[in-house]
C-alpha cells in the first residue's frame, strides 16, 4: 500500500501544493497544510475509493487550508506581504504574475474555483466534489470570479 | 462584486465558449450578438485573453523538501501489522500450552519420570523452543520494520536466554 501511496504522492502533490499555496499565500504554511492532507490520506487509505483519491485529497487540502484561514482570522497576525496592486504589476509587464496575485486576492470560494478549474483544469464535476458545492453553484461562482478578473484586467489594459 | 447588467445574461455562454462546450449554432449566435454589442465583444475578448494568460502561468511544483516529507509519511505513520501479531500470539499460545502439558504430564508421576520420559520431554521442549525462536524472529523482524534495529536484538536474545536459563538447556 505504501507503494500505491507513493504513486498518489507523485501524481497529486503538485496540485495539492499549488491549491494550498493560492489559498494560504504562505509557502511554509502551504507545505504544512499539504503534508497534513497527505497524512489524512495515508490514515484513511483503506476506506477510500481509489478512483476518487484526487478529489478527496484536494477537498481535504482545501478544508485544511480554510481551517487555517479561519484560525488566522481569530489570531492577530501580520498582513501577508504578497498583495500587489494590479496596475503596479502590469507596469512591470508581468501579466502572469499580476494574475496570480489577482487570483490569490479573490475571496472564497472564487479563489478555489479558479485555481481548480482554470489553472489545474479539473472537470466541473470534480470541482463540485472538491468544493462541496453543486454544479450550478460552481458555474455561477466561477462566472463571477472570471468576470471580476476580467474587470481587473481591463483596468490595467484599457 | 460589480455586476455589469450588460453581460450577465451572456456569462454562461462566454464560459461555455471558452470550455468548448457551445454547439456551433450557439457559438455563431454568440459571435453575432457580439458584433452588435461592444460590451459583450469586450467581455469575450477579455475572457479569451484571461484564459491565454492563465495557460501561460507555469505550474508551481511542490518544493523538494515537501516532496521528501510526503514520501516519508508511510514510514513515520506505519501501524504495526495486527494480523502478523495475531499469528504470533497463536504461536506463543501453542508453545505455552505445550509447556503446560509437559509440566502436567511430568507431575502425574510422583515417583519421578523414567529416562525415556525425560528424553521425550526434552525433545518436546526443544520443539517448543524452536517455535519460540521462530516466533521471536518474526517479532524481531516486525519490530525492526516498525521501530528500527535498536530493539530487535535484545528481544530475541533475552527471550531465548531467559527460557534457556529456566530449564538449564544452555548447559547441555
Amino acid at each position: 500500500m505504501s507503494k500505491k501511496f507513493r504513486q498518489w504522492v507523485k501524481r497529486y502533490q503538485d496540485d495539492a501544493w499549488s491549491l494550498a499555496r493560492y489559498l494560504l499565500k504562505d509557502a511554509s504554511e502551504a507545505e504544512d497544510a499539504t503534508q497534513e492532507a497527505f497524512i489524512k490520506l495515508w490514515n484513511q487509505r483503506e476506506e477510500l475509493d481509489p478512483e476518487r483519491i484526487k478529489p478527496w485529497l484536494l477537498k481535504v487540502t482545501r478544508n485544511v487550508c480554510l481551517d487555517r484561514l479561519r484560525h488566522r482570522r481569530l489570531t492577530p497576525e501580520l498582513e501577508t506581504p504578497e498583495v500587489h496592486g494590479p496596475v503596479a504589476d502590469a507596469q512591470r509587464d508581468e501579466l502572469g504574475r499580476w494574475l496570480k496575485s489577482a487570483i490569490a486576492n479573490l475571496e472564497e470560494p472564487y479563489r478555489s474555483l479558479v485555481v481548480l478549474r482554470d489553472m489545474q483544469q479539473h472537470s466541473y464535476e470534480e470541482v463540485a466534489r472538491i468544493t462541496e458545492l453543486n454544479l450550478s453553484q460552481v458555474k455561477v461562482y466561477l462566472h463571477r470570479a472570471r468576470k471580476r478578473l476580467r474587470e481587473q484586467l481591463s483596468e490595467i489594459r484599457p | 462584486m460589480n455586476e455589469s447588467p450588460d453581460t450577465n445574461g451572456w456569462e454562461d455562454q462566454i464560459g461555455a465558449l471558452l470550455d468548448g462546450e457551445l454547439t456551433d449554432e450557439q457559438a455563431i449566435s454568440l459571435r453575432a450578438a457580439a458584433e452588435h454589442d461592444p460590451t459583450l465583444a469586450r467581455a469575450i475578448d477579455g475572457a479569451i485573453e484571461l484564459r491565454q494568460i492563465m495557460s501561460k502561468i507555469p505550474a508551481e511544483p511542490a518544493p523538494r523538501r515537501l516532496r521528501k516529507q510526503l514520501r516519508q509519511i508511510p514510514r513515520q505513520n506505519r501501524v504495526v501489522d495486527r494480523s502478523g501479531f495475531l499469528q504470533l500470539r497463536w504461536v506463543m499460545a501453542s508453545a505455552t500450552a505445550a509447556i503446560a502439558v509437559t509440566i502436567a504430564i511430568s507431575q502425574m508421576w510422583p515417583q519421578g519420570p523414567t529416562d525415556a520420559q525425560i528424553t521425550q520431554a526434552r525433545q518436546e521442549f526443544n520443539l517448543v523452543l524452536a517455535y519460540l525462536a521462530r516466533a521471536n524472529r518474526k517479532t524481531s523482524n516486525s519490530i525492526r520494520l516498525n521501530i528500527g534495529h535498536g530493539f530487535a536484538g535484545p528481544v530475541t536474545k533475552n527471550t531465548v536466554r531467559i527460557i534457556s536459563n529456566q530449564f538449564g538447556l544452555d548447559k547441555e
